[in-house]
């Protein structure tokens, strides 16, 4: 279960949220909506540590996201922004980096469940042996979404994941995010495919 | 051997007229360096007299105490011209960076001095100060461009640093990339230099020494130790130098404080 207690939050001055409070319950689907500015990214950064409240807290399975917590903390969170950047090397390369770190080694996956993956999401698993940097934006996106999957965490944070996707891969996205998997997802999306999909609860972040 | 041919006033005096040439240089392609030519080759005139002096003191007390006292003072100057040289926060830069530099140079010169040169005491001024000295010297750039190096990636990619912790690594798991990038960026040009040392060029200290009437085996021994022990010093002063500046300039979640940097870069 996450818990938004009491947040209030200012970027130079500019309260970004007042007294915000939300919980979601373990499984549950949220979609985050709201204008530029509205605090919808700074909500999934106070998740991760990337950006304390000015007041209130925020708490991970009933333990207060803290200098102390935060390590384990990631190791049950999965981030997917925007634009996915793993850095310079082969896709491949890249991936198998991100579970040489010790919380990630026990999910290491087999270079077969990463083809599966890769062509569930309409990838050529060839890609794999390219050069990160070779990959478009949309296929940058997809491998960060198919890194997320592999890391199997209990909370999926989406920022904007389908922005760069066409409507077919946008609707095999929201469709595994919201029905075929079973942990929390937490999505940030202007996409109307996320909100039309039925069991999904709408938060709406207004003018402060 | 003989000693090299006293360099008398009359010769220095011939030797700053060879500055007549730069300056003319700068004059004909309007370089505008004339001013500071001058001012630079006054002031290295004046430091190396005033280091001569201060040596020639050391050397005569060769007291272990003022040895040590004056070997911080440099290093103290030698951590300013690093944090002022980078663009960093002197007020979260400084004592570690002090640390850093202290514990590599003055390990490495007294190893240096016991197991290389073999000498009874140590500290002796002649080869604590003047070793210590060279090897802090060398150190500087080094410690400058892998410290710049480290942060300024880590800041330009912050978005793929922060992508990794996301993903589940630890503060160090995170670092490491940049940490062999400000390495090797520091690291590198000293390799290239003792590729190409004796072929394509004479160094300093060996040639010093031969003027001074070493015989060149002589020469090159001193040469090859010396070379050794800045590089060790080079390496162990930038690890420790990053090692220690972390604790510093990350928060207890992994991100990079803001007051890092002087100013804020772009």
């Amino acid at each position: 279960m996450i818990r938004y207690e009491n947040i209030s939050l200012k970027f130079d001055a500019r309260s970004i949220l007042r007294n915000f409070n939300l919980t979601i319950r373990d499984g549950e689907k949220i979609i985050i909506r709201g204008k530029s500015g509205r605090g919808k990214t700074t909500l999934l950064n106070l998740l991760t540590g990337f950006v304390q409240p000015d007041e209130g807290r925020v708490l991970l399975d009933g333990v207060p996201i803290s200098p102390e917590t935060i390590w384990s903390a990631r190791s049950r969170l999965a981030f997917v922004g925007q634009s996915v950047d793993l850095g310079k090397g082969k896709v491949l390369e890249l991936l198998q980096q991100i579970f040489d770190y010790e919380v990630n080694r026990p999910s290491k996956p087999a270079r077969q469940r990463l083809e599966s993956l890769f062509e569930q999401f309409d990838l050529d698993p060839g890609q794999l042996d390219k050069d990160f940097s070779d990959l478009s934006g949309g296929e940058k996106q997809r491998v960060g979404i198919i890194l997320a999957i592999l890391l199997e965490r209990q909370v999926y944070l989406l920022d904007e994941v389908t922005s760069a996707l066409d409507k077919t891969l946008k609707e095999k996205v929201i469709r595994y995010f919201l029905f075929d998997c079973s942990e929390t997802v937490i999505a940030i999306s202007h996409d109307k495919g996320w909100e039309s999909a039925g069991g999904v609860r709408i938060v709406e972040l207004g003018e402060l | 051997m003989t000693g090299a041919p006293e360099i008398t006033l009359r010769a220095l005096v011939m030797c700053f007229l060879l500055l007549a040439i730069p300056l003319a240089t700068s004059r004909i392609f309007q370089l505008k360096i004339g001013k500071t030519i001058v001012v630079a080759a006054g002031r290295m005139t004046l430091q190396l007299f005033l280091a001569g002096l201060y040596l020639k003191y050391l050397f005569l007390w060769n007291s272990i105490f003022l040895n040590i006292a004056w070997f911080f003072v440099m290093l103290v100057v030698a951590m300013f011209t690093v944090v002022r040289s980078s663009e960093l926060n002197f007020r979260i830069f400084a004592l570690p960076s002090l640390l850093a530099l202290t514990v590599s140079i003055i390990s490495v010169v007294l190893y240096f001095n016991y197991f290389v040169i073999r000498i009874a005491n140590i500290f002796e001024a002649k080869y604590f100060i003047v070793v210590g000295g060279m090897l802090l010297g060398n150190s500087l750039r080094g410690n400058i461009i892998s410290i710049t190096n480290f942060y300024s990636r880590i800041h330009q990619n912050e978005k793929r640093y922060l992508y990794r912790l996301a993903c589940g690594a630890g503060l160090k798991e995170a670092l490491i990339p940049y940490v062999i990038e400000s390495l090797n960026s520091a690291l590198r040009p000293i390799l290239a230099t003792m590729m190409t040392i004796g072929l394509v060029s004479i160094p300093g200290m060996m040639s010093g020494q031969m003027l001074g009437g070493s015989s060149p085996m002589e020469a090159i021994k001193y040469q090859i130790t010396i070379m050794i022990a800045i590089f060790v010093s080079l390496n162990i002063s930038t690890i420790l130098t990053i090692f220690f500046t972390i604790k510093t300039s990350f928060d207890g979640f992994g991100n990079l404080k803001k007051g890092v940097f002087k100013t804020a870069l772009k």
